[in-house]
């Protein structure tokens, strides 16, 4: 049944099926050759892999992060921004890593972060100087932080398929969240200097006291959100709640700028988005199902044991394993079928579960700026309005450094752990 | 045939609209039932029981509809750099192929959605006298929609209305991690 599961997806996956399809429709061929399941598994597990309370907290993520980005509050993000990093030269781009961080505390996609902010910044980028291609490289790879900084979807879904606590995986978001912000910084002022981009970025630089404060209601959001969760008033679900509820009442009442006609448009975008999304989830329930009946897991644990003794060498190979993965498999997908093998594993060689979901998501995101299958470069680049092929090229400082930012948090766990073992005192 | 084919699009047009607002419908449900769930447990010290089992159920419903229109506007995610890198004509067959696959899916999404519907109609929902079938229902219905939406794709796709991935339509997923 493995080979058959696994020959299929793959052939499936090349033929440019949908990924949500090409997934179960593998798992109908593995139930096929199995001959002794039956075809009702299909409905059943798509169903029960949907029906859980925690993946509720997605779609309604999804939404605030839509609500907000109408509602005014990616601009004041924007001139916040500005007004901290932006006087120096390369000014810019540096803005365009904080608002991409700043934004991530209210969103928990990487793609929603790449159109909300690479909407307004790579135009001002391009104004400034910036080469196209490099101007969407840098917002492609910042919006990575989409998903490191908390709230994050791919967080949750590791959280769900492992059973770790997605209050703690939030809190150990932080610190990878931070160093990869921060490298990236360092990266494009270095690049700005070098080659002699955004001199300018400095001129119209809003002051700090006017943009903090205009910013302030916008920076609601993740108090309250992330409040909520690491006292534990929230869980996460309730915060996203929360969150539809304050992104409302900041876009309607503080700012003015989300307006009654503009929901149906905010809707229609969350429900493409969440459909699509949520169906791969469904998939993925079934097809991760049949692989753990198979008790292919076991195997491979036994396997890996045999074959690999120190926890070094372990994490070495399970990053290898998901850079590849990344390239070519969709996030969600890749984590629901793969935590639930390699996270028991994990723990075996004494890495702490939190601290391996953090691995992974990094991992994985890495794989959104790398081609094939990179969904930040093909927003990018639709917000620049260019072919993905040239932005490539620009792409090989950004992936080395975020590759260096990986090796860090695989290798240092307090990167990921310090905030929950302070604050919470685990 | 060219009429038919015409004809066949004016109403899936419609269909997909009325998944899409469906979709909607119980988006907003289910966003509103959650935040009437925290306000229970806030204000009155305790959860209502009944507001999580719905919100799950109406989310259920919207994603399946949603799907639908989400073929039609193209923000389904796959990998499509071979069909990008083929001389064109190859890539559309590749494209049709593709869709063929995914109709077979839905097809069997909705004969075992079916069955699976008829079996379960003697269970209830926790909490409610509601039975399960009810939402169970989601999955067949949901498949009608999106095999109606995949068809209109194929014509589109037939006709010449192909949007290449790499081509001058927006690149597809809005809000997708």
């Amino acid at each position: 049944m493995n080979t058959a599961l696994a020959l299929s997806l793959g052939i499936f996956f090349l033929l440019g099926v949908p990924i949500a399809v090409a997934i179960g429709l593998a798992s109908v061929i593995g139930i096929e050759a199995h001959g002794r399941l039956p075809l009702l598994l299909v409905a059943q597990r798509m169903f029960t892999g949907l029906d859980s309370f925690p993946l509720m907290a997605i779609p309604l993520f999804i939404l605030a992060g839509n609500l907000m980005s109408v509602g005014g509050i990616s601009q004041r993000l924007v001139d916040l921004a500005k007004a901290i990093v932006g006087g120096v030269q390369g000014g810019l781009a540096a803005t365009c890593v904080l608002t991409c961080m700043m934004f991530a505390s209210v969103s928990g996609s990487s793609v929603a972060t790449t159109f909300a902010i690479g909407a307004i910044l790579i135009p001002a980028m391009v104004k400034h100087g910036y080469p196209k291609p490099m101007a969407a490289s840098v917002q492609a790879s910042s919006a990575e932080l989409g998903v490191l900084i908390p709230p994050s979807i791919p967080l949750i879904l590791y959280g769900v398929s492992t059973d770790t606590s997605i209050g703690q995986l939030f809190l150990a978001g932080l610190g990878p969240g931070l160093l990869v912000a921060g490298a990236l910084m360092a990266l494009v002022l270095i690049l700005c200097r070098v080659r002699g981009i955004g001199a300018k970025d400095g001129d119209e630089r809003p002051r700090l006291g006017p943009a903090a404060l205009a910013a302030l209601p916008a920076m609601l959001v993740p108090v309250a959100i992330l409040g909520g969760i690491y006292t534990g008033v929230f869980t996460p679900t309730e915060a996203s709640a929360a969150a539809v509820a304050v992104a409302l009442v900041v876009g309607m009442l503080f700012y003015r700028e989300l307006k009654f006609r503009d929901l149906p448009d905010v809707l229609t975008k969350t429900v493409l988005a969440t459909s699509a999304i949520m169906l791969i989830i469904s998939a993925a329930a079934l097809f991760s199902f049949l692989v753990t009946r198979s008790g292919l897991p076991n195997d491979i644990a036994a396997l890996i044991r045999a074959v690999i003794e120190t926890r070094f060498v372990f994490l070495l190979a399970v990053n290898i394993l998901l850079l590849v993965v990344g390239m070519f498999i969709e996030t969600s997908a890749a984590i629901l079928v793969l935590a639930p093998i390699l996270a028991p594993i994990a723990i075996a060689y004494g890495v702490d579960p939190v601290h391996f979901g953090l691995i992974m998501v990094l991992n994985l995101a890495l794989g959104m700026i790398t081609p094939p299958l990179g969904v930040n470069l093909f927003a990018a680049c639709s917000v620049a309005n260019i072919p993905v092929e040239r932005i490539i090229p620009q792409l090989l400082w950004f992936v080395i450094t975020v590759f260096a930012a990986l090796m860090i948090v695989t290798y240092v766990p307090a990167v990921s752990l310090w905030p929950m073992q302070t604050i919470m005192g685990l | 045939m060219k009429r038919a084919t015409s004809l066949f699009l004016r109403i899936e047009t419609i269909t997909t609209r009325i998944a899409l607002w469906a979709a909607i419908a119980f988006l907003v449900i289910a966003a509103a039932l959650a935040m009437y769930q925290v306000t229970t447990r806030f204000a009155f010290g305790q959860p209502s029981t009944w507001s999580e089992v719905i919100t799950r159920s109406a989310m259920i419903w919207s994603v399946f509809l949603g799907v639908a229109p989400a073929f039609r506007e193209g923000t389904m995610i796959a990998l499509e750099f071979i069909q990008t890198a083929l001389p064109r004509k190859l890539g559309l067959a590749l494209y049709q192929l593709s869709m063929v696959l995914t109709l077979i899916f839905f097809a069997i999404l909705f004969w075992q959605g079916w069955a699976m519907t008829e079996r379960v109609t003697g269970q209830t929902l926790a909490a409610l006298q509601i039975s399960i079938a009810w939402v169970y229902a989601a999955l067949p219905i949901g498949s009608v929609f999106i095999a109606l939406a995949v068809m209109g794709c194929m014509i589109r796709a037939a006709r010449g209305d192909w949007p290449r991935p790499d081509g001058d339509e927006p690149a597809p997923a809005e809000a997708q991690p």
